[in-house]
């Protein structure tokens, strides 16, 4: 039996591959089994007398789903749209969202030692969102918790 | 063969079958009292005769119990032993509830459970109440044996006839044949209930043709079993009785059928010539009358029909709606580069495009037929409803339906039948005067409801009329001042119109006393706001004296509708065509002010105004032109003007529900999308307007 390949859960669950933007000059990345596709920004349109961070309903092939501006969300001051503005399309409790975001800059893959997941941030109520933060050799990347992200 | 077979597939056709007859059972039921002919009480019981076969063979003994008791008296009906009283019907009518109800418990896999002792017992009176013992049941139960060409040769390979002769000497062996009927819809599971039996009894020895085969159905009708057991022969003779649609079948010891085991050719030959024969002349009687009967029925049937589950039309249709969506985006994309080049390519394209969207037209056309039913699905409950108010209220009352074969989406059929029957209720409860009472204003003792509906461009309209006594406009005014709806001053310069529709407003009900049918005031409301989600309107009409009539005007379908397409600030409204009523322009100096609200008087009618832009909250520099469009929209009897910024075009829309992340957005009751790609929202006209009132 010594030759039984046993898998080490401790690492796999903890490598994972990661979609990871920019939003107002910080890297923020989201597990990328909740991703279904990067689009190009394309034309938003407002639902009135709903929260501020909704921008409003695009069309995705046929089916209309919500958008919803990450910078408002998390408080942050608003930005132009430019070029490299995408809408990154994630699967939710209520269906597809999409998440405004200033630029998608790459998928990384993630090792289970360069994730600390219990950084100072995490306990600070003003940032319930992030679950985790990985160090690369360059950065910090914030890895949000996408549901409570996305909790109205 | 397992055990545990999946009988899900089973359960569905049964319930689909047993729903059928149910509903068969309850219309002929109700016409029985005014014409119970021959031809009529055939049917019923055979509709009894079928629910109780199938629902045995599913083991559902409940309902096979009710069933039966039910055919023994409309057996005895059948052969004029005992006359057809309105107890009698009442009692059979409680049982096809009961049935109902056990439909539902089974559908939502609760099985048959239900308490039917009572209605037993009153069936069981009813048969002792003419000196028929209650137990006394028909022969119309599974025949056995007896000239029906069984037993048949049989299938049993000869090399394993000597390992059975030597299995006798261990067990008892016994070899069981069956026949199905030749209407036998559920061949597998009459086959499973044997290979059941006999696998509980003891251990199965030979099955032919093989379980496989039978599973998949690929048997014609016959099939045996030989099984070793140590149960009793008559105690597994009656299990094997409980099996339906089996035209005929023998039971014995191995061996002692007389076919088996078949080794002689010659008897072969002449039991198969004999198997050849047409089985009818010797089949018992009921069961032929109903395999003949129903058999061909379901032929004639299923030659031109298909059943198609629901929600894959659903689908079908949303998808459609895509295509449409995509025809629209295609069109406007084809007529901006004919704007742009001039070559035979971009002609071409126009010309596909053209061709293309008339091909979607078709065939979002056809699929919407498809998807239609006849109001007749909701009519077909009133019949009852109404013999059983008038009968707890003792008026007569004679129900006409007319137009019973319109046709509409099955989306609005799902919703309207509630609201329906609510204002039915009330024109029998409230509408139509004591027999007495009648007399003597000189009108036929029996009052007349009339349901009719009927199409009206991309409408459906439904009245319901009764000949009644006609609503007292001052009893309403009174009523209203009481409920302090309106100021007494107010109410006295009401036109009766105005007076009337206080009717739908909330607690308010002018019977004198509350009912156990209506009369408490909460109804009409709810029905009201029923109809306008629907993006219908409801209107009513009565004079005192001569009667009541209601009638609601209705889309044919909820999928797709024609909308106004409106510009507010910067946004696409569309504005479903059939609340639209006109479109003006107005000049600014044309509104006036009531209580601090906005109105215009268009033709001596004043008319309140919404601005869009208000209601959606939309902030921004906005400069008050000089005019204005508004679109005047009617909800219900109502008429509001909404100021809009700009009116863009009228255009066929599929609507899409906002997404849940949303959540109930005032004002709003869906998105689409249109020719260009974006997004535009749906106004809710109902939600708009009481917005406005809170």
């Amino acid at each position: 039996m010594d030759n039984e390949i046993v898998l080490d859960e401790s690492v796999v669950a903890e490598d994972q591959q990661t979609v990871v933007f920019r939003l107002a000059g910080e890297s923020y990345g989201i597990e990328i089994f909740r991703v279904n596709e990067i689009i190009r920004l394309r034309e938003i349109t407002p639902v009135p007398r709903t929260e501020a961070h909704v921008r409003g309903l695009v069309n995705l092939r046929g089916k209309t789903i919500p958008v919803i501006d990450l910078r408002s969300r998390f408080s942050l001051p608003t930005a132009e749209e430019t070029d490299s503005s995408r809408i990154i399309v994630v699967d939710s409790e209520s269906g597809q969202i999409g998440v405004v975001v200033d630029a998608v800059t790459e998928v990384l893959t993630l090792q289970g030692e360069q994730i600390d997941k219990t950084p100072t941030l995490v306990s600070d109520p003003d940032n319930q969102f992030v679950r985790a933060v990985a160090k690369t050799n360059d950065r910090l990347i914030t890895l949000l918790d996408l549901d409570f992200a996305l909790a109205a | 063969m397992s055990a545990e077979l999946d009988m899900s597939q089973y359960t569905d056709l049964f319930l689909q079958e047993g729903e059928e007859q149910i509903e068969i059972l309850e219309q002929e039921l109700l016409k029985l009292e005014s014409d119970p002919s021959d031809e009529r009480m055939q049917i019923i019981f055979r509709a009894a005769h079928t629910l109780k076969g199938s629902s045995r063979a599913m083991g559902f003994s409940h309902f096979a119990e009710l069933t039966h008791e039910m055919e023994n008296v409309l057996d005895q009906l059948r052969n004029h032993t005992i006359a057809v009283t309105t107890h009698i019907a009442n009692s059979l009518l409680a049982c096809v509830d009961t049935l109902a109800g056990m439909m539902d418990s089974i559908r939502a896999g609760e099985g048959d459970a239900a308490e039917c002792a009572d209605l037993v017992k009153c069936l069981q009176d009813i048969l002792a109440g003419q000196g028929i013992g209650g137990g006394l049941s028909i022969a119309s139960e599974v025949v056995s044996g007896g000239g029906c060409g069984l037993p048949f040769p049989t299938q049993v390979p000869e090399d394993l006839h000597d390992a059975l002769e030597a299995a006798k000497e261990a067990d008892s062996v016994y070899h069981v044949q069956f026949r199905l009927a030749d209407d036998c819809v559920m061949k597998f599971v009459r086959a499973f209930m044997a290979v059941s039996i006999a696998q509980e009894a003891g251990e199965i020895l030979v099955c032919c043709p093989d379980q496989e085969v039978l599973e998949e159905e690929q048997f014609d009708k016959d099939f045996e079993l030989v099984f070793t057991s140590e149960t009793e022969f008559e105690e597994l003779k009656a299990k094997f009785d409980g099996i339906g649609e089996v035209e005929a079948y023998e039971f014995g010891v191995w061996g002692e059928l007389k076919s088996a085991p078949v080794t002689d050719k010659p008897k072969l030959e002449v039991i198969e010539s004999e198997d050849v024969l047409p089985a009818q002349s010797v089949v018992a009687p009921s069961s032929a009358a109903q395999s003949a009967s129903s058999g061909t029925a379901r032929k004639g049937d299923s030659g031109q029909t298909v059943r198609v589950d629901v929600a894959r039309l659903d689908n079908l249709m949303n998808l459609v709606g895509e295509l449409v969506i995509d025809r629209t985006r295609i069109a406007q994309i084809g007529a901006d580069l004919a704007l742009r080049y001039s070559d035979r390519q971009v002609d071409d394209l126009g010309e596909t495009v053209s061709h293309i969207a008339r091909i979607t037209s078709d065939l979002q056309d056809q699929i919407m037929k498809a998807r239609m039913l006849p109001i007749e699905t909701v009519f077909n409950r009133f019949p009852r409803v109404v013999r059983d108010l008038a009968q707890k209220l003792n008026k007569e009352i004679k129900l006409d339906l007319i137009g019973g074969e319109t046709e509409l989406d099955r989306s609005v059929i799902e919703v309207i039948g509630d609201p329906l029957l609510h204002i039915l209720r009330n024109s029998v409860d409230h509408g139509v005067e004591m027999p007495d009472e009648r007399e003597q204003v000189g009108k036929p003792r029996s009052g007349t409801v009339t349901v009719s509906a009927k199409h009206q461009e991309n409408h459906i309209v439904i009245e319901i009329r009764d000949d009644g006594k006609g609503i007292n406009t001052e009893r309403v005014k009174q009523k209203a001042v009481e409920a302090g709806l309106v100021t007494a001053d107010a109410a006295a310069k009401l036109s009766d119109k105005e007076a009337l529709q206080f009717i739908f407003h909330s607690g308010l009900s002018t019977a004198a006393e509350v009912s156990e049918v209506s009369g408490r005031g909460v109804g009409m409301d709810i029905v009201r706001s029923n109809i306008q989600k629907l993006g219908g309107l409801i209107d009513l009409e009565s004079i005192v004296g001569e009667g009541t009539r209601f009638s609601l005007r209705l889309p044919l379908t909820l999928a797709i509708i024609r909308g106004l397409l409106v510009n507010v600030a910067e946004t696409v409204f569309v504005l479903p065509l059939g609340s639209v009523v006109e479109t003006l322009l107005i000049e600014n100096k044309e509104i006036q002010h009531i209580n601090q609200k906005e109105v215009v008087v268009i033709r001596g009618v004043t008319t309140p105004l919404v601005r869009m832009r208000e209601v959606f909250g939309i902030q921004g520099d906005y400069k008050t032109p000089d005019s204005f469009y508004v679109v005047i929209v009617g909800l219900a009897e109502q008429r509001i003007g909404l100021i809009v910024d700009r009116l863009v075009g009228e255009q066929e829309v599929v609507i899409k529900s906002l997404s849940r992340f949303c959540g109930d957005v005032p004002g709003v009751s869906g998105a689409t999308i249109l020719g260009d790609g974006n997004v535009a929202l749906i106004a809710d006209i109902n939600g708009i307007v009481k917005n406005d009132r809170g």
